[in-house]
């Protein structure tokens, strides 16, 4: 009863219009006084929640991207990328595709990959006639790849509860990830040959050429962001502020399209889409604690856990289960209150627990996506300044493409478990 | 009428501080004929171990279980144990200090604070041992200069820097990538079962420097003000089922250390086993520096002097 | 009047953003190069002083969000109602926020005084009184907005005005 009252609050409210991180509040903070909890709690449980170092890293990132996009530097590596692939149909859709791929593998979640690289790919679609909505869709889909592709927090997290060896899950990730890059291509070469979306003419090799060794001094980014990492030097949040401070070097230093004087407001500008998020994570943290605390996600789990079903039968229900929580908690809700109650069962179900940690971060992807309350729904209303109907519009024939995903991953467990084991078990 | 209280951890099922939590769950069941329920919430899925302290303070949070190094961002002085005097000391040591008035002064630090200690008190998880490590490290001196991650502690970062331990304070979430891209080079003042817990032999940890330096246990706590909200035959019960639950827990985790070690030999990590007289010429070294640790790390000198002087009488 | 407290408000709040986050950005990569140069050197407070600027400018961020009518929010129910009934909406919300925010501001001081009386310091080895560092951070950001709202009340403004596409065009031009 509780929880439809609070959930039927929080939707009544969105539904006038509140902004988000209102109606999530009022509905938490209702609920916690109606159970008599002391609400400034409430309050220090809200800002304890963004106080984590996987906070740091989101500004940073955010604000290498603002130094992209309005530096020229983003346009340059658009071009540079475009005298490849330019003229297929639909050729930066897949350039936007093959970029978030690559940047998944240096940042750690969801978030952050789909709101760096929407600050320029977003405006770089919209600007070669492709529609808006599509353009939220292609970034936020493929932006869910930060958390399947390695390195993952949500995976370190699962780790961590589970006890299963981190390595192993990174691993893991890896074939699904590049299968679900390979899906969400498809969907947009699909998409974009039925609205005919441009193909730009083949280049001649002297404007190639030209593109191309423009675009170096740009690469030094990326690759300063990769060489961090992979040679050991900085850690994967550190690398967000390398990737800051080069952008920020290589706009106003190389391409002066930007000078010291607009540092400021760009970096503010940074952190002001940022904190629109964060402020939606403060609260969605605050209605995810009621909601833990009620019991009642736990219950609906056990209780599906707990009706005798054949392994199978088992992973359709968990599921369906996750992609109903996944609409209106926080992701990270989804992991800490389903893998506690779930694992013990793994073993009597034999179900591996790493090929169950994929299957758990697939879900989590699409809780990303899935309204109400989906983070990247909400990352890309704010920096392309959209109305959240738009982003949701975009995403859907994406989300649909991520459930046929969602039954791979679930049904050929060999998708998660083949690289591990040959690396760790041979 | 009926309690329901909500008992709140940061590790999984299956863990001993879980499986202590739920034996005083059922044991208050029990023991009041079903009139109080615990829930138990765990794997941090309420709060993380930093919240669940200050809503325990606040009576948002019923009861928890945590350990003695993040208590000690409350309470500096429950650091004791993790100091240098403590390098070397067994579990029966611990008790002496912990099961005595040194411990009760110390619980009642805590419940100045509004955080109780029900009796029957604490329990060990493991001592701290200095360091395991990717490349071999079986003395001191061979660990001097090595990068490692430590628990987020002042006590535990200040003996590592007096060791010439780059002891670098690091997320548990971080860990796991330092190692292997390489930022560190192994774990400082960490467990036995964080080890095989974390199955880190998959990271890259292939060498146990285990000298014994200091310890950390867990302690069950209770709001001071969810509990004087509660009858006086209620807060009994609470208060008796964990002196029923305390034993087993004791014997039940140093069970589970002694499998550790065999967990983590069978996969592949050589132990030093340092000899005594290495384990105590270190700890007189690092007595040198105790005091300014002390200092430093806010605890009270007077009762620090006091825990030694036990401590040596024993 | 009114829109000019505003734009100079909202100014001097773009300053201190970028100021934080710059400051931010230096003290954790300032960490990060004495661990790398001078392991021996490394301090165990970089990231978590760097997370209190970040906290401090996203808070701060919150009332500018509000003037620039950048709080997120959804109108595809409310979109389709008649005028009449769109303006009560959109007036309730607004009385909502600025009641939320109200209570937030009056919690998160209530949250400030409890974690000063307890104490409660960092992990750290500098023991920052998460008080002054960490809870302040809440009741200023939302007080911040409560006055800004009240100004915005009365230069008729709401905080989740949706932008029309052709503003969004200016998103893809470069910075003034
Ligand atoms: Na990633
Ligand atoms: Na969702």
């Amino acid at each position: 009863m509780e929880a439809v009252i609070g959930l039927g609050g929080m939707l009544a409210l969105m539904a006038l219009g509140a902004p988000i991180f209102v109606a999530l509040g009022v509905a938490a903070l209702v609920m916690l006084a109606f159970e008599g909890r002391p609400l400034f709690d409430a309050a220090m449980t809200s800002v304890s929640g963004i106080n984590s170092t996987t906070f740091l890293a989101v500004p940073f990132f955010v604000m290498a991207a603002t130094f992209m996009q309005r530096g020229g530097i983003a346009r340059i590596i658009i071009d540079a990328a475009e005298a490849w692939v330019g003229h297929f149909r639909g050729g930066l859709g897949l350039v936007c595709v093959l970029a978030t791929t690559l940047f998944a593998a240096i940042s750690g979640s969801s978030v952050v990959t789909a709101m760096a690289m929407g600050t320029f790919l977003i405006p770089a679609m919209v600007a070669r006639g492709y529609h808006r909505p599509f353009a939220l869709g292609t970034v936020g889909a493929s932006g869910t790849l930060g958390m399947l592709i390695p390195p993952s927090l949500s995976m370190i997290l699962f780790g961590l509860i589970a006890e299963e060896s981190v390595p192993r899950l990174f691993l893991a990730g890896v074939v699904p990830g590049l299968i679900q890059a390979a899906i969400l291509a498809t969907v947009v070469m699909i998409i974009s040959r039925k609205r005919g979306y441009a193909s730009g003419e083949r280049l001649s090799r002297q404007e190639f050429t030209r593109r191309n060794l423009r675009a170096l001094p740009a690469l030094f980014i990326p690759i300063s962001v990769f060489v961090g990492i992979y040679s050991g030097i900085t850690t994967v949040t550190e690398s967000a502020g390398v990737a800051a401070i080069s952008s920020v070097l290589i706009a106003v230093l190389v391409y002066r399209e930007v000078g010291w004087k607009d540092v400021f407001s760009m970096t503010a500008e940074a952190m002001k889409a940022a904190s629109a998020v964060t402020f939606i994570v403060m609260f969605a943290m605050l209605f995810a604690h009621w909601i833990t605390g009620s019991g009642i996600p736990t219950h609906l789990v056990r209780w599906a856990t707990a009706t005798g079903l054949e392994p199978w039968q088992f992973l359709i229900a968990l599921n369906l289960i996750m992609l109903v929580m996944g609409m209106f908690l926080d992701a990270v809700a989804v992991l800490l209150i389903v893998t506690p109650i779930v694992l013990p069962l793994l073993p009597i179900l034999g179900i591996d627990p790493i090929h169950f940690g994929i299957l758990l971060i697939v879900n989590m992807e699409i809780a990303f996506l899935t309204p109400p309350i989906g983070l990247n729904l909400f990352v890309l209303s704010s920096i392309a300044r959209a109305p959240l109907s738009e982003a949701i519009r975009g995403v859907l024939p994406f989300v649909a493409a991520m459930l046929g995903f969602l039954i791979l991953v679930t049904y050929v467990p060999e998708v998660s478990l083949w690289l591990p084991t040959m690396v760790f078990d041979r | 009428q009926s309690v329901n209280l909500r008992l709140s951890v940061e590790t999984p099922p299956g863990h001993v501080r879980n499986l202590a939590a739920e034996r005083w769950a059922e044991t208050i069941g029990e023991l009041s004929g079903g009139d109080i329920a615990v829930e138990i919430f765990p794997a941090g899925q309420l709060y993380n171990s930093a919240d669940a302290i200050r809503a325990l303070a606040s009576g948002a949070l019923d009861l928890s279980i945590q350990a003695s190094p993040t208590l000690s961002r409350l309470e500096p002085n429950l650091s004791v144990i993790t100091l240098p005097m403590f390098f070397g000391a067994s579990a029966e040591d611990v008790r002496g200090i912990l099961d005595g008035d040194l411990g009760d002064e110390l619980w009642a630090m805590l419940e100045s604070r509004g955080i109780m200690v029900p009796s029957g008190g604490h329990f060990e998880f493991a001592p701290n041992n200095t360091a395991y490590t990717v490349e071999p490290a079986d003395s001191y001196a061979a660990l001097e200069g090595r990068t490692l991650a430590t628990p987020p502690s002042p006590v535990v970062v200040a003996i590592m820097n007096a060791m010439n331990i780059n002891g670098v304070a690091t997320p548990r979430t971080e860990i796991v990538l330092q190692l292997t891209q390489g930022q560190i080079e192994g774990m400082g003042s960490v467990t036995d079962l964080t080890i095989s817990g974390g199955r880190l032999w998959e990271a890259g940890i292939a060498h146990a420097f285990n000298d014994n330096a200091g310890w950390g246990v867990y302690i069950p706590l209770m709001s001071a003000r969810v509990m004087n909200g509660l009858t006086d035959e209620q807060r009994q019960i609470i208060d008796d089922a964990w002196s029923q639950t305390v034993g087993w827990a004791r014997d039940y985790a140093a069970e589970e250390l002694a499998h550790a070690r065999a967990t983590n030999e069978e996969n592949g990590i050589t132990y030093a086993d340092p000899s005594d007289e290495a384990v105590s010429e270190m700890r007189e070294r690092m007595l040198a520096v105790q005091d300014d640790i002390v200092d430093a790390s806010g605890m009270n000198a007077d009762f620090v002097a006091r825990v030694a002087e036990a401590l040596q009488g024993a | 009047m009114t829109d000019t407290i505003l734009r100079i408000w909202s100014r001097i709040e773009t300053v201190l953003i970028g100021l934080l986050v710059l400051c931010a950005l230096f003290t954790f990569m300032g960490g990060a190069a004495v661990r790398v140069l001078t392991p021996q050197h490394a301090v165990d407070w970089a990231d978590e002083v760097a997370l209190y600027f970040i906290v401090w400018a996203s808070v701060i961020a919150g009332s500018t969000l509000a003037a620039e009518g950048r709080h997120i929010n959804t109108e595809i129910i409310v979109g389709g109602l008649s005028d009449r009934k769109r303006r009560a909406a959109a007036v309730f919300t607004f009385a909502l926020t600025l009641v939320f925010c109200a209570v937030m501001a009056w919690l998160g001081w209530e949250a400030f005084e409890f974690s000063r009386m307890l104490d409660d310091r960092s992990a750290s080895s500098l023991r920052t009184p998460q008080a002054w560092f960490l809870f302040l951070a809440l009741p200023t950001g939302m007080g911040l907005m409560v006055l800004k709202m009240i100004l915005l009340a009365f230069a008729g403004r709401g905080i989740t005005t949706s932008p029309e596409p052709a503003e969004t065009a200016d998103f893809t031009k470069k910075a003034e």
